[in-house]
């Protein structure tokens, strides 16, 4: 996700006042959510030198998939679709700085969902609308009613389950700055290492908001949060849950057409400096009586 | 020098002061960071621009905390039986009109010359040299101390600090704005002394702004400012109007700037940006060629008026306009949310809820940001910036039955200005700038409609 942070406006190209930056070489902010690396628009960045490249990586795909058999009422395992990548298309996180949603519950728009086979061949792409009247209805203009299908619960903080996906010893406030300082000394090692004048530049910039500034304005009553770039580390996005309603475009596994499909996940691990977060979820799809 | 200060109207005035001041300061601050190029397709190459985009970073957080600072001075006329105060003369002023203080007033693009401008405002006193912004600073205690010890006073008469605020002739004897809070906090010392602590935070302390874990502004962005270099405290007491004053000295001048913080604080952050620009080889232009002062029109306020550059170009100018609507109509509300006049909490959250982020960053930057893309001129070049024009000498509330229905003529009229700018006759609509404009067209009218329904349409928050 290649986005802007407030207090820079949502549809700020590069990043100024917030923490998310489009860097010296790299393609102003889409905005958009890619769960493909092959995705147009997608942007990975170096960890550090050698074998301390590593950190988030894009990239979806399914791994449990198993249909239902109602005449005998078992689950059986469906391998075939292991491994299958699956892509929200041009989905957006809106907020518009309080003007669409508040307090970064962010709510999914577009939510297109698309699910491919390992080799590529699209299976199933069916969209959803925030309002089945008026299919084409901006988010701008919808109501609190029809934003709410698509946002999340709640937010979580220190989130174990976000800290075990994505390989965190724990989650506690000491794991996330321990994690940011260890980042910033695996870049600190990359910049040693590297002469490209336009990688250096954004190098040090990634280096430079890597540091966890010790707060000095500790006046406010009671104790605070650490600096979000840590904090959201193990953040958790929980809950969203929509009934995918809208136009099917691609099926190729006898879905149930005319009912709607319920699409569960969350979202959470945001890693400000990867541009990268995680996703986990499950999508059911009915099949149609005859498949 | 300290400014002896020993009444309540004394410390009214001086916070009044200070208030306009630290208004002035921001216009400028933000002026000059939304007049940085932003892209390699305006002349820089991918180093210089994340240069830039560095030092629009700094500025706008600078800027930022000049917001908070008003907002503690607020909270400190607030704490003590004052008004809220949003006046300031219009751009540009004469340097004389902020007397010994020697402010210049005036609107001015990103250069090696606004930059050391900037540096003379935030400067400890005396001056220090080159070595200081690598040193380190003194324990927060030791600051207290020194801002509660004994002062030596400069003598002067009450009757002159009452006359600085009265706007006619203007006889300011602070000599900087540290002068300014290091007298506030001797002068609160004194007055509490003189009348009583209780007697002389008698004011609605419940009218306050204030952020923190336990802020009563429900969670969000209020319950960590932090996260964007704030901190917004209640004031309630004289211990904690000098964490306010402290707070405000540290961040700015840094004279009185706790350990590993000097370099963060303004007076540092500009002295290394000028460092840096001076280090540039080839030395480069990270700014758009953007007039001083561009104004939609004359203000009888204004000092210097041979300073300005009126905005010629008509499709630009109603943009300009738009803007100055934009800006008049936020400080209104906040007019409204400091004042004294009954509110319910919820009250105060919807109209929080206008202002710090939808107004602030989707309205009064983006097209602050557009200016600057513009030609000002018919007939010459130079782009046209944000005039933060006031069009009337006072702010004016309508009733308080009436406050609600005000504001939404206010939305309603941008978001019909916004829909019917001259300017999309002349552009294409994949141009970067009709893009944007129509985004925030776009977001103005769900504003306009969600404040017509209270708030009822916005999305779920925490």
């Amino acid at each position: 996700m290649r986005m802007a942070t407030d207090p820079d406006p949502s549809d700020e190209p590069r990043g100024v006042s917030g923490y998310t930056f489009a860097l010296a070489g790299e393609p102003d902010f889409d905005n958009l959510v890619h769960l493909q690396p092959d995705e147009e628009g997608v942007c990975e960045r170096h960890f550090g030198y050698g074998k301390n490249d590593t950190g988030p990586r894009v990239g979806v795909s399914v791994t449990q998939a198993k249909w239902f058999d109602d005449e005998k009422l078992v689950y059986h395992q469906a391998p075939e679709y292991l491994g299958a990548r699956v892509s929200f298309v041009k989905a957006q996180l809106t907020e518009r700085n309080g003007i669409v949603i508040r307090n970064d519950l962010f709510a999914i728009d577009p939510l297109r969902v698309q699910v491919r086979k390992k080799r590529g061949a699209l299976v199933i792409d069916r969209e959803d609308f925030l309002d089945q009247k008026n299919p084409g209805l901006p988010i701008t203009q919808a109501t609190s009613e029809m934003l709410e299908r698509r946002q999340p619960q709640g937010l979580t903080d220190s989130s174990v389950e976000v800290a075990k996906a994505t390989g965190l010893p724990d989650a506690s406030n000491d794991s996330c700055i321990n994690n940011r300082r260890i980042r910033q000394r695996n870049l600190e090692e990359l910049l040693k290492h590297t002469r490209n004048p336009v990688e250096r530049a954004a190098l040090e910039t990634r280096i430079s908001q890597l540091n966890i500034l010790r707060r000095w304005w500790e006046l406010s009553q009671g104790g605070k949060p650490i600096d979000r770039r840590a904090h959201q580390l193990t953040l958790q996005a929980y809950g969203w849950a929509v009934d995918i309603n809208g136009a099917v475009h691609v099926n190729k596994i006898g879905a149930d057409e005319n009912v709607n499909w319920p699409l569960s996940f969350w979202m959470g691990g945001w890693d400000g400096d990867a541009l990268c977060a995680y996703i986990s979820g499950y999508l059911s799809i009915p099949l149609a009586s005859e498949a | 020098m300290t400014i002896e200060l020993t009444s309540r109207e004394e410390l009214i005035n001086a916070l009044h002061l200070a208030a306009e001041l630290e208004h002035n300061l921001m216009c400028q601050y933000l002026f000059a960071a939304y007049s940085m190029k932003r892209s390699v397709g305006e002349g820089l190459s991918e180093v210089q621009l994340e240069m830039t985009r560095g030092w629009g970073a700094l500025m706008t957080l600078v800027a930022r905390q000049e917001m908070e600072h008003m907002g503690l001075v607020l909270n400190l006329l607030t704490a003590i039986g004052g008004t809220p105060y949003f006046q300031r003369p219009n751009f540009p002023q004469r340097k004389s009109q902020y007397g010994k203080l020697g402010i210049k007033s005036e609107l001015t693009r990103f250069d090696q010359e606004t930059i050391r401008r900037f540096q003379e405002f935030e400067a400890p006193h005396p001056e220090p040299g080159p070595e200081f912004c690598s040193t380190r600073g003194i324990a927060r205690e030791e600051i207290r101390a020194q801002l509660l010890a004994p002062q030596v006073f400069t003598h002067r008469s009450a009757n002159e600090m009452t006359a600085a605020t009265k706007g006619a002739a203007r006889e300011i004897e602070f000599t900087s704005v540290q002068d300014l809070y290091v007298s506030l906090a001797a002068g609160f010392v004194t007055v509490a002394a003189q009348i009583g602590e209780k007697n002389l935070f008698n004011g609605d302390v419940s009218a306050e702004i204030w952020g923190g874990p336990n802020t009563p502004y429900g969670e969000g962005s209020m319950d960590d400012l932090s996260q964007y270099g704030l901190d917004l405290i209640q004031v309630v007491d004289l211990k904690s109007a000098i964490d306010a004053i402290v707070e405000i000295v540290e961040q700015g001048e840094g004279i009185l700037a706790p350990p590993d913080y000097i370099e963060h604080t303004h007076y540092c952050i500009y002295t290394n940006m000028l460092e840096e620009m001076h280090a540039q080889k080839p030395a480069f232009d990270a700014a758009r060629p953007v007039v001083r002062n561009p104004l939609t029109k004359m203000h009888p306020d204004i000092t210097a008026p041979k300073e300005v550059n009126i905005i010629t170009r008509p499709e630009t100018r109603e943009i300009a306009s738009l803007f100055n609507l934009a800006y008049e109509t936020m400080l209104l509300m906040m007019l409204y949310l400091y004042g004294s006049s009954p509110k319910t909490m919820t009250r105060r959250v919807d109209f929080m809820n206008a202002i710090f982020f939808p107004l602030m960053t989707m309205f009064v930057r983006p097209l602050s940001e557009i200016l600057t893309q513009l030609p000002a001129f018919k007939d010459k070049k130079g782009n046209a910036g944000p005039g933060f024009e006031l069009s009337k000498d006072r702010l004016v509330l309508p009733p308080p039955e009436d406050v609600w229905s005000e504001f939404q003529k206010h939305f309603d009229i941008l978001a019909w200005q916004f829909d019917h700018l001259w300017i999309y006759e002349l552009r294409p609509e994949s141009d970067d700038v009709i893009k944007r404009l129509r985004y925030m067209a776009e977001n103005m009218r769900r504003l306009a409609d969600d404040w017509r329904a209270h708030w009822q349409n916005v999305g779920r928050g925490e």
